[in-house]
């Protein structure tokens, strides 16, 4: 196609751009005209140069302001099961609360599901039958189950393996079970049952003598690493980590995500008295229920930023390594790159070691690698 | 911005057909996008049979980028393989059967003057031009890239794959090994587990676009398929034409970045552009 012949077909466009209106004379008929007149032999296919001119354009990058960051999640490793959140948080309270925070609450989470910005509700009351929301239910007594969407159980023990085992013959939907710190020796054992999901509350986890002086990151961190552990040489098929406790802010949610949080279980009477429930004179459950509404949409809001800033489009793909931490103890606690050289500890302590056995010319076999690793990690952590 | 280019000969009879000579006008059309690295495959059926190629450079050979080649028989590929993966002193480079795979730090045209790829005939092939961004300039970061976990897996990439870390960290959990630092590897690492599980190459490329975070578009060759696929916000471009058959060549299917590397190969009809997220894939006959 000559110069010329391009140049109409550029006008054309501009043309019906500014104007919108179609030409009085085909595009086809300008080419032909021009043929003619230049007795061009030439073949050239409009529509043809059209897409390729259309090809060679490409969408900017992700752009923070622009870009729809996906937050939806399932919970549930059954096909059929599974449940939809929008927002990936859990409301999870064991409090109890007044009648009046519950109805707002729940009139706050109908609100946002007719939204498009699901969240569930994790409670021991039975569920509302005008919910809109999915609810799991803490199920103590299992002659109490009434009609969740999911169970959340709370271990205990060979005991809760088999309530486990009697639920399943009677519900199908997702079971969630909330461990304590000793997680990581049966986390597979639950999964292997066919439990949906682990819930770790790190700040009953990190006042355990198993953790003390530990941060909720090493919790997060070792609870990620647990159920990764079942799934080594096989394809996860959907178990999640909710992680609850030391999450109250749209950062540390990011930063739970980051490290392997998949679900967030957001405290309930922290969610209430951030609204603002107890500053009020006399409650009203429509302007409480609102500010839940509200709160909800900001957090929301707020947790697309970061993931976005990095380039992602899920906030799902969040990774230790988005991170950098200055701390020494935060690298060997989260696995987490170091400031500065965008390693982590246990990278440097590999790199030393293997640069010490080859300058010394030692022999040392992979296990005995791992060990002393192991035990410099154990000295800093 | 790298550049990527792929070509899939259309006629069954014609397999011979000189797709170096293709592949090379395409890749040099495109060299002002990227110099640092250039990188070809190209299968050719009659190369296949009981046994395997495993390529690795050596740590001690990186100065003259020479090759150490494996020759391996289907009893004995998995324990070369093995051998290969965990010796610190190797760099996986490939593991072929039909395809062969090309690739030097530097421009197209030196390429071709080390390998001779004008000369090169085959089904089909695919190119890529590199300029590094996230690893080090090095032949063994240089695409395409192939996997230990299956032969005759290629691919070309041009952008970025965000969440790399995440997709790499479950992958090496199902077991699958890595072999350098380049995001791009985790395309090839993914089709390949993939088609392992399946078997499947149009559903691989799917799950891959589900999965994969991030401005891209990638050309993956297997050998009997080549696919252009582009992310799902259609940040990084691409564009596929047919050549009928003009100026003497067989007809065939072109694909690349720029328009430029179909201009110069007369693959100016049937012109598409490959829909974001959605796998374009063409079939060996």
């Amino acid at each position: 196609m000559r110069l010329n012949e391009k140049a109409v077909i550029r006008k054309s466009i501009l043309e019906l751009c500014n104007t919108g209106l179609p030409r009085k004379e085909s595009t086809d008929d300008v080419i032909r005209t021009i043929r003619e007149k230049s007795r061009s032999e030439k073949e050239g296919n409009l529509w043809e140069y059209i897409v390729a001119l259309g090809a060679q354009l490409s969408r900017p990058p992700f752009d923070p302001y622009r870009e729809k960051i996906k937050l939806a999640t399932k919970i549930g490793r059954k096909g059929d099961q599974k449940i939809s959140l929008k927002i990936p948080i859990l409301i999870y309270g064991e409090f109890d609360l007044s009648q009046s925070s519950k109805d707002a609450l729940n009139l706050a989470l109908n609100n946002l599901d007719d939204n498009r910005s699901t969240v569930g509700l994790i409670s021991r009351d039975e569920p509302c039958d005008e919910r809109k929301y999915p609810h799991f239910q803490i199920l103590d007594d299992v002659s109490k189950l009434a009609d969740p969407d999911g169970i959340v159980l709370e271990y205990a023990g060979v005991k809760t393996e088999e309530k486990i085992e009697k639920i399943r013959k009677e519900f199908d939907g997702p079971i969630i079970v909330e461990v304590d710190e000793y997680f990581s020796y049966y986390t597979g054992n639950l999964l292997e049952l066919g439990v949906d999901g682990i819930l770790v509350n790190t700040d009953n986890i990190t006042k355990s003598e198993k953790y003390d002086g530990k941060h909720a990151i090493a919790v997060i961190h070792d609870a990620r690493l647990a159920i990764n552990e079942f799934y080594r040489g096989k394809e996860n098929d959907g178990a999640c980590l909710v992680v609850a406790g030391d999450v109250n802010n749209a950062g540390k949610m990011v930063k739970a995500a980051g490290l392997g949080a998949d679900v967030i279980g957001y405290d309930t009477s922290l969610l209430i008295a951030r609204v603002g429930h107890h500053s009020e004179n006399f409650f009203d459950e429509e302007i409480t229920a609102q500010k839940i509404f509200n709160h909800m949409i900001a957090t929301k809001s707020e947790l697309t930023g970061i993931p976005a800033a990095i380039g992602y489009s899920d906030f799902h793909n969040l990774s230790p390594s988005d991170f950098r931490t200055s701390s020494i103890k935060a690298s060997v606690q989260g696995n987490i790159p170091l400031e500065g050289v965008d390693k982590t500890y246990r990278n440097i302590v590999e790199e030393i070691l293997e640069e010490h056995i080859n300058t010394k010319n030692i022999s040392v076999n992979q296990q005995e690698k791992q060990k002393i690793i192991n035990l410099v990690m154990e000295g800093e952590n | 911005m790298c550049g990527i280019c792929g070509l899939m000969m259309d006629d069954v009879e014609l397999r011979h057909s000189p797709v170096g000579s293709i592949l090379q006008d395409m890749m040099e059309s495109q060299q002002i996008r990227a110099q640092d690295g250039a990188g070809i495959a190209i299968f050719n059926k009659s190369n296949a049979g009981d046994s395997f190629k495993i390529k690795n450079f050596r740590k001690e050979e990186m100065s003259d980028y020479a090759i150490d080649e494996v020759k391996s028989s289907s009893e004995n590929v998995s324990e070369n393989l093995q051998k290969i993966s965990q010796d610190p002193e190797c760099h996986f480079f490939s593991f072929e059967n039909e395809m062969t795979i090309f690739k030097e730090t530097g421009l197209a045209k030196d390429l071709d003057k080390k390998f001779g790829i004008r000369k090169m005939n085959g089904s089909h092939g695919i190119g890529h031009l590199r300029i590094a961004t996230s690893s080090r300039v090095t032949p063994y970061n240089t695409h395409p890239f192939s996997t230990t976990i299956l032969p005759d897996i290629a691919i070309v990439h041009n952008g970025e794959i965000t969440n790399y870390n995440m997709l790499r960290d479950s992958l090496e959990l199902e077991g699958f090994t890595f072999h350098t630092d380049s995001d791009s590897e985790v395309i090839a690492v993914f089709l390949a587990s993939r088609i392992l599980k399946h078997g499947d190459i149009e559903r691989a490329h799917r799950e891959f676009v589900a999965k994969a975070d991030g401005p891209f578009t990638y050309i993956a060759a297997t050998s009997d398929s080549i696919a252009i696929v582009r992310d799902k916000f259609g940040t990084r471009k691409g564009i596929i034409g047919y050549n009928p058959g003009t100026n003497g060549q067989p007809p065939f299917w072109a694909m690349a970045t720029d328009l430029s590397a179909l201009d110069v190969v007369g693959a100016t009809t049937k012109i598409e552009t490959p829909h974001p997220g959605k796998p374009r894939i063409f079939y060996r006959n």
